[in-house]
């Protein structure tokens, strides 16, 4: 039972990690908590329900074509509802934004799609990896393999590329950046479209282990912003170390405590890290880290 | 006749609203109540209980109407029913099993659904006599819904078998499996689920993908199309308490189910079929009443007395439930809810 505890636990917590690295990403570059985080994985899971399952795309299109649009849709709504006036506006302001763009997302998809809960396809149906030691359902090594996928790919962007060195040096020192002729305001709407498309991506993976519904952000942005603050904001690698620790004491605590207390023990280890460590237990030093 | 057609009850709801049009237009063509015809004026809760007091005092107090025919949604009814205790209107509740609303002794409620605590008990009483289980799991959701699951708890352990244990969830959870891969640590044969039918599917495939070989029992709410839609494959075998199945053989039976595909082009749940019940018995009731009088048509209401309805034979006790139910245990085969047939399986 407890390796089973840990390969769920752990498929779980990459799915928090995509959501807590997008809440990292934004908070880094624009000092923002990005309260639609959770709705933009609501509307990526519709997306991948469109796109794989009315129109029976394979998965992997699924998840390119998903990814790509929820980064214009970020980077629209960055450009559009949030970059207006932001440089006089105070963080509370910019945060409210947020917060009516993740009312505004879940009336559209109520518009569209009803209270109803939509199924959708399976990627690997019933069938396990490693039968008899392991039984890792293909549908979790799926949603594992496609998380690590993209946090190398954004580890990557921000490490190798000449856009991605710009967006950490906009964050690290806005007016630095500016000086050697970084646009920083093109690198919040960067930046915004990323963690738009981590979410996203998310909702595409979970779709088929879950329903599609228009109310499903909600307590997956509550865990995904839990996951970022246990691991830290300020920090990409804290944060999707977070997210995975995250999932992994939810299982352990559900299946070898108790069931009751398993969003308790979550929202628990959220206040003690607040209170203890502010800063996350993987922020590493003073310094911010890509 | 208040009903949640939008929201989380929304499947409900709408059984509801077909159940009980199909039986007013049949009313209506055979000439109505004593030469009238009855009107229907349907407000939709949204499954919100403050909608549905709202909706109430529209109805009762802009419309006047004189007896109401109640929400579908459990919530919605103890947040509106005080309302009813004090301006003196009577109504019956086809669909809302939440056993807290017949607690305080209702004058003016009556249920014609089967109140949860007693499809607990009598799928407690069905597992250990009939299915021979003696290794129970509960998986039940953490709300107030939820919580009639330990009434099966309950009657098991008078029986004189203990749940093996008693697993929590909330609604909507995103993952079943640290609930599931403890009771399979537990070496469950059965698993006992008490809460609403999408987390009931969602169980069975969890079920599935873990490769568990236990029997998933559940409760009336996931007797719904829905629970075949989203579960598919996963829930076939599945086993539910409920009052109606479309593949009754019962002639009465047949014909509302004809009648309901025709006009709706779907096959009617356990949901509608007690809706249509419902309606039948307030016409009955309001024949007798032979009046517009809330208090006539409510002691009408008290007086019914083994109605004969397509979910069986209907009395109210004087807690305002119906009495003398046999509920049908029902198993999903073929994607359709079939009465259980104990040669059929174990």
């Amino acid at each position: 039972m407890l390796l089973d505890q840990i390969v769920n636990g752990a498929a779980n917590g990459f799915l928090y990690a995509l959501l807590a690295l997008g809440f990292a990403t934004v908070y880094q570059s624009m000092r923002l908590i990005n309260f639609a985080q959770g709705d933009l994985f609501m509307v990526g899971a519709f997306a991948g329900y469109v796109l794989g399952t009315q129109l029976a795309l394979p998965v992997w299109i699924v998840l390119l074509v998903t990814t790509a649009c929820l980064f214009s849709l970020g980077a629209a709504i960055e450009k559009l509802v949030l970059a207006p006036g932001a440089k006089e506006a105070s963080g509370i302001n910019i945060m409210i934004r947020t917060i009516g763009v993740s009312v505004f997302l879940q009336g559209l998809a109520l518009i569209f799609f009803g209270t109803e809960e939509y199924r959708c396809r399976d990627f690997g149906g019933a069938s396990v990896l490693f039968p008899g030691t392991l039984a890792i359902p293909v549908g979790k090594a799926v949603v594992g393999g496609a998380s690590l996928a993209m946090m190398f790919l954004l580890g990557a962007f921000l490490k190798c590329t000449h856009l991605g060195l710009a967006m950490r040096a906009a964050s690290q020192d806005r007016d630095g950046a500016e000086m050697i002729g970084i646009d920083v305001r093109q690198m919040r709407t960067l930046a915004y479209g990323i963690s738009a498309a981590l979410a996203g991506a998310a909702g595409v993976l979970i779709g088929p282990l879950w329903y599609v519904h228009h109310s499903m952000g909600i307590m997956m942005g509550l865990k995904g912003f839990t996951a970022a603050v246990l691991g830290g904001l300020g920090s990409l690698r804290g944060a999707a170390t977070g997210g995975v620790l995250l999932g992994l004491v939810e299982n352990l605590g559900a299946g070898y405590v108790s069931s009751t207390w398993k969003d308790a023990v979550v929202f628990c280890i959220l206040l003690v890290t607040l209170a203890v460590k502010p800063s996350g237990f993987f922020h590493v030093g003073g310094r911010q880290r890509a | 006749m208040l009903a949640p057609l939008t929201g989380a009850g929304a499947s409900f709801g709408i059984s509801q609203r077909n159940g009980v049009q199909l039986a007013l237009e049949e009313i209506n063509a055979s000439g109505g109540i004593g030469g009238r015809k009855l009107e229907l004026l349907i407000e939709d809760t949204r499954t919100e209980p403050p909608v549905a007091v709202t909706a109430v005092n529209k109805l009762i107090y802009q419309h006047k109407v004189p007896v109401l025919i109640g929400s579908a949604a459990s919530l919605d009814v103890p947040a509106y029913m005080d309302i009813l205790e004090r301006v003196h209107i009577p109504q019956i509740l086809p669909v809302a099993v939440l056993p807290k609303i017949t607690e305080g002794k209702p004058k003016w409620t009556f249920r014609s659904a089967l109140n949860d605590k007693i499809a607990a008990t009598q799928m407690a009483e069905f597992a250990y006599h009939q299915l021979g289980a003696r290794k129970i799991a509960l998986l039940i959701e953490d709300s107030a819904f939820g919580s009639t699951g330990l009434v099966f708890g309950e009657r098991l352990e008078q029986l004189g078998v203990r749940p093996l244990t008693i697993e929590r969830f909330r609604r909507g959870d995103v993952d079943f499996s640290a609930q599931l891969l403890r009771i399979r640590s537990l070496g469950a044969t059965h698993i006992q689920f008490w809460g609403y039918y999408a987390d009931y599917a969602q169980v069975a495939r969890r079920i599935k993908e873990l490769n568990m070989s236990v029997q998933l029992m559940g409760n009336q709410a996931p007797v719904t199309n829905k629970t075949i839609e989203l579960g598919g494959a996963a829930v076939e075998g599945a086993i539910n308490i409920c009052l109606f199945v479309p593949t009754s053989r019962d002639p009465k039976a047949k014909a509302f189910v004809e009648k309901y595909q025709q006009k709706y082009g779907s096959q009617p749940d356990t949901w509608a079929a007690q809706s249509y019940d419902g309606m039948m018995i307030l016409a009955e009731a309001l024949r007798r009443a032979g009046s517009d009088d809330p208090k006539k048509i409510r002691d009408a209401l008290a007086a019914t007395k083994d109605f004969q309805g397509l979910t069986g034979a209907i009395s109210f006790d004087e807690n305002g439930d119906a009495q003398f139910r046999q509920p049908i245990v029902t198993r999903i085969e073929g994607g359709r809810f079939v009465p259980f047939e104990p040669t059929k399986s174990h």
